[in-house]
């Protein structure tokens, strides 16, 4: 069950000039791991602000690694890559096309441009969910992510399969925890 | 012992962990050979932060902590991830030789899926402090802190948040190990309030030798610090394999 983005719509992507992502997160959301994006950092290949893991990641930056990515995907060797997007600007940049969900940063970040969940289908893939993974003991926020699901939606289908007595709510602390009923051992 | 070292730091009041701490009682962690390193093992009561760059092993050790646990001290184990899913650690441990769902079978093993937001709630309200008690369990393996650092809207900062991880896990009784991403090579130069509040801290790194592209990469392990105990003041090689992770004792870099 690996959902896949819509395409992105270079006008939403637009809309958030105020990225700014830690290194861990812009590895997730680029699909290259963190070692990968500190080296291509020190190499200059991209633009960071600040130094070591507190290195963050702007809308320039992540469109860059993208388009990288993207080339090297296509076959490019990294060299090729980098001079394929060397006069990558800001008008000129590819749209981001059908990136595979493969992290929940990824999920989260993307979340706002997958259309609405039908509910019934959705409490359909929460319930799979729940009983692939048994002890996952989760606020809605939380399964949003591990889904790549609206929070909103999320909770919805989780208060029907309590409902249904497939999961049980916890009140806690400010927030609901759900966790399937046969996990009897939790107040 | 000329490659020892002390941290001056004196143990903390453990009051309420096991049998209150003794500045010269261990708890082995049942990996011989980081035993050896600890001096004969966990201080009692010590919370173990293991950290290092991704694919270091730093899960993999914390596997082993519970696996040697089960195996060696009967002691039922938790472990707490917030984005490995668990099918994965399952496949993950088989390749290590291990059989994570029959020790979950055996009520020996609890594999938690969670997020950091609910983790916090939940340790506050106690729940995680039922399942000690129905399952016994004795230790546990939080991974990773790192994840903590993704929900800037969670109650409390850095420093005041990890505390309170470290005292609700420590009020059950339970030996406490926790990983923690770092970025090799820079991370033991930044203190980190992880790194000021953990008892023992252990580094892992994987590295090539030298600045050449076809230089070995080795990998190495080095306690950086042990509270209330000695220690070894070297990094140490090891390899990853069927067991888990296999220290080289001897090969002092």
């Amino acid at each position: 069950m690996t959902p896949t983005l819509p395409t992105f719509d270079p006008l939403l992507w637009e809309a958030l000039p105020d990225l700014n992502l830690n290194i861990a997160q812009t590895a997730e959301l680029c699909g290259i791991s963190v070692r990968q994006l500190g080296y291509w950092t020190r190499q200059g290949y991209v633009m960071a602000q600040g130094k070591g893991t507190r290195r963050t990641y702007g809308l320039e930056s992540v469109r860059r690694l993208l388009a990288i990515r993207k080339a090297m995907n296509s076959g490019l060797s990294l060299r090729q890559a980098l001079r394929s997007v060397a006069d990558l600007s800001p008008s000129s940049a590819p749209p981001i096309i059908s990136l595979p969900i493969t992290s929940p940063t990824a999920a989260k970040a993307c979340a706002f441009s997958l259309s609405p969940s039908d509910a019934a289908s959705l409490s359909k893939s929460l319930h799979a969910f729940f009983l692939a993974n048994g002890r996952t003991r989760d606020h809605a926020g939380g399964l949003a992510i591990k889904l790549g699901r609206f929070e909103e939606d999320v909770q919805a289908a989780a208060e029907a399969l309590c409902a249904a007595g497939i999961l049980v709510s916890m009140p806690c602390a400010g927030m609901t925890v759900y966790r399937q009923a046969g996990e009897k051992n939790l107040g | 012992m000329a490659e020892q070292s002390f941290d001056k730091e004196r143990p903390q009041d453990n009051s309420g962990t096991r049998g209150g701490a003794d500045a010269f009682h261990r708890m082995p962690t049942g990996i011989e050979a980081l035993d050896q390193l600890l001096d004969g093992g966990l201080p009692d009561g010590n919370s173990l932060l293991v950290q290092g760059a991704p694919g270091t092993g730093k899960t993999i050790l914390g596997m082993q902590f519970l696996q040697a646990g089960i195996e060696q001290f009967d002691e039922p184990g938790m472990f707490v991830t917030f984005e490995e899913h668990p099918r994965r650690l399952y496949r993950d441990a088989r390749a290590l030789g291990w059989d994570f769902e029959a020790y979950e079978r055996a009520r020996q093993l609890l594999v938690v899926f969670t997020s950091p937001e609910a983790f916090l709630s939940e340790l506050g309200s106690d729940n995680y402090g039922k399942l000690v008690r129905e399952y016994g369990l004795r230790r546990v393996c939080v991974d990773s802190l790192t994840q903590f650092e993704s929900y800037p809207s969670a109650m409390e900062q850095g420093r005041v948040r990890f505390e309170r991880v470290i005292n609700a896990l420590r009020r059950d009784n339970l030996s406490v190990m926790m990983t923690r991403e770092t970025e090799s090579r820079e991370a033991p130069f930044r203190v980190t309030p992880e790194e000021y509040l953990a008892d023992t801290v252990i580094q892992l790194e994987y590295e090539r030798m030298d600045e050449t592209r076809d230089a070995q990469r080795v990998r190495t392990l080095e306690v950086m610090k042990n509270r209330g105990a000695a220690h070894s003041s070297s990094a140490h090689l090891f390899d990853i394999g069927v067991g888990g992770i296999n220290l080289h004792r001897s090969s002092n870099l």
